[in-house]
């Protein structure tokens, strides 16, 4: 905690503080510093936890909020050594991991995307637009773990590789390797190489 | 470098623009094509993007973060819960919603960064959340009169109760919880709107007053409304008589200040004797202190982290009290403790038990329970 700036109380305008002074004073008890945090980094959470985890739109929002229930007490180790927004994509991993964990759920929801439905109006190329993400968000969602956070960190939320290795705690090699891995698993997937 | 890299180089060199190998793979028709798979898979699935959250379902995810306690002083009690499930996470949030002890008797608070003048009747139960810019006070039981003082753009003011929520733009107002429940509000001046437990909005005028449909009996929401005021600071003379004194303490029975000395401990995060006080409380109290005594006997054992003897309260306290007020509450507490004790065949029984309990947020987390449950295999 040394190195995480004590502040006792968000004076002013939480909304016009660093993201490094709102994670500091999360890791005091400012209920006001994460409820500027959430303001400002639901989206990206969100849309992170959905390709993460594949949910549906109610477990999603839990998984949100367990996040950013989650961060006062992260907080506290926080080192300032990433981006804010990278380090709330670490803390929503390890909530969306323990919530996908079930191989079940995944082939489940592998299941369920390959049920398509038509909507009034679609033309042919907007169905065959949509099958094909809907494919590809199953791939993914049937990934390993390893694969799957490399994945989602690097090639969508376009996270540098140093810095999703200093992230997961693993080597920078050790990234592009799973990269490589993972875009082999997706490529067999989908019958071929995408697209 | 002539010979084509492997995969993995091609991922490096395809992410590090100063890589060697990209010299090779950008002339290399076997490379080229490896480089706009990647190409294409990184288009195609940023394109995939969740369906928008709503409005309302952002702001009450937000409204819960803001009414918890400060994760510092928690965090002890939550290990196990979060490495469970998301869906577990509930059962924490629960028993800290509905643990938060009670602000001082008939005194006024003021603080640092807040717009928001309390002034609690009696003995009402409330706590100071979170300072501007969404100031919110909890009332868990009895009336507060709260003086807002005009707020700057983007600033806020609510009063949540566990069903409900008063939100001002510069007003001062009455506000009354019985059980964690919003049963009344009354504006002096200023505008209100009230969110009631099925979600919808009543906008409240100066002398107008907000009761729930269903209110089982008349609540006295306080003294008549003084002139309204055109300067809402300082507080006016005519509102402060009418803040009743805060009960006189000879009058109070043994179980009475058992009780007071339970919440006391209880604010003061001091669990044990907390549970010990309410413990006496619930022997000697007369009925409804009894009731409330049992009920935050079994809370302070659970946050005190003594999740069988706080199973065992919890029992007792439905045995004795069926028809409580809390009964889903307990109930759904309950169902927590036994789930993580993988007592899921209890847990379901109590989750069931409050599925239909008049507040969303019980029900929500009854029925997460039951997802649980079913999503352990069980």
């Amino acid at each position: 905690m040394s190195r995480v700036i004590p502040i006792r109380r968000v004076g002013g305008d939480a909304s016009e503080m660093s993201d490094e002074s709102l994670v500091a004073a999360c890791a005091t008890g400012e209920n006001a510093a994460l409820g500027a945090l959430y303001d400002r980094h639901v989206d990206a959470v969100r849309r992170f936890l959905a390709r993460m985890s594949g949910t549906d739109d109610r477990d999603l929002d839990d998984l949100v909020q367990a996040t950013f229930e989650t961060v006062p007490r992260a907080a506290r180790r926080f080192g300032g050594d990433s981006q804010v927004r990278t380090w709330l994509f670490g803390v929503a991993n390890n909530v969306a991991r323990h919530h996908v964990r079930s191989e079940v759920r995944r082939k489940r929801l592998a299941s369920a995307f390959a049920e398509e439905r038509r909507e009034a109006g679609d033309t042919g190329a907007e169905v065959m637009e949509r099958e094909r993400a809907q494919r590809l968000q199953a791939a993914i969602a049937a990934l390993p773990d390893k694969l799957r956070e490399a994945f989602v960190l690097v090639y969508l939320e376009g996270i540098a590789g140093g810095e999703v290795a200093k992230l997961l705690g693993v080597r920078e090699g050790t990234i592009w390797k799973r990269l490589f891995q993972a875009r082999a698993r997706l490529r067999e997937s989908l019958g071929g190489v995408y697209p | 470098m002539n010979r084509c890299p492997s995969g993995i180089e091609l991922e490096r060199a395809y992410w590090t623009p100063s890589d060697a190998a990209r010299v090779h793979a950008l002339a290399c028709a076997r490379c080229t094509a490896e480089l706009a798979e990647i190409q294409s898979l990184i288009a195609a699935g940023r394109a995939i993007e969740p369906s928008p959250q709503s409005a309302d379902r952002r702001e009450e995810i937000r409204t819960t973060l803001l009414v918890r306690r400060p994760a510092a002083k928690v965090e002890r009690r939550l290990p196990r819960w979060w490495q469970l499930a998301p869906v577990a996470a509930a059962a924490a949030a629960a028993i800290l919603w509905f643990a938060w002890p009670r602000g001082e008797s008939g005194t006024q608070e003021v603080a640092e960064g807040r717009r928001g003048t309390v002034m609690a009747h009696g003995d009402a139960h409330y706590m100071l959340m979170s300072p501007q810019p969404d100031e919110i006070v909890r009332l868990v039981d009895g009336t507060l009169t709260v003086q807002v003082q005009p707020l700057a753009r983007g600033e806020r003011f609510r009063v949540v109760t566990a069903d409900g929520e008063v939100e001002v733009v510069g007003t001062a107002f009455d506000v009354t919880a019985e059980a964690d429940r919003l049963v009344a509000v009354r504006v002096i001046h200023g505008v209100v709107r009230v969110r009631d437990a099925g979600g919808q909005l009543h906008v409240l005028e100066a002398g107008q007053a907000w009761r729930p449909a269903a209110t089982r009996e008349p609540v006295l929401i306080g003294p008549p409304a003084p002139e309204p005021v055109v300067d809402p600071q300082p507080v006016p003379r005519q509102m402060q008589k009418q803040i009743d004194p805060p009960p006189a303490a000879p009058g109070r029975s043994d179980g009475q200040r058992a009780f007071d000395d339970g919440w006391n401990a209880l604010r003061a995060e001091r669990f044990d004797e907390a549970a010990s006080a309410f413990a006496r409380a619930a022997q000697n109290g007369p009925g409804r202190v009894a009731e409330d005594a049992g009920y935050w006997q079994a809370v302070a054992l659970a946050r005190a982290g003594h999740s069988a003897k706080a199973a065992r309260a919890f029992d007792s306290f439905l045995a004795a009290w069926p028809s409580s007020t809390r009964a889903g509450e307990a109930s759904a507490m309950l169902g927590w403790i036994l789930f993580d004790a993988r007592d899921y065949q209890g847990a379901a029984r109590r989750f069931r038990a409050a599925v239909k309990d008049p507040a969303a947020r019980v029900r929500k987390s009854a029925a997460d329970g039951l997802n649980a449950i079913r999503q352990a295999g069980r």
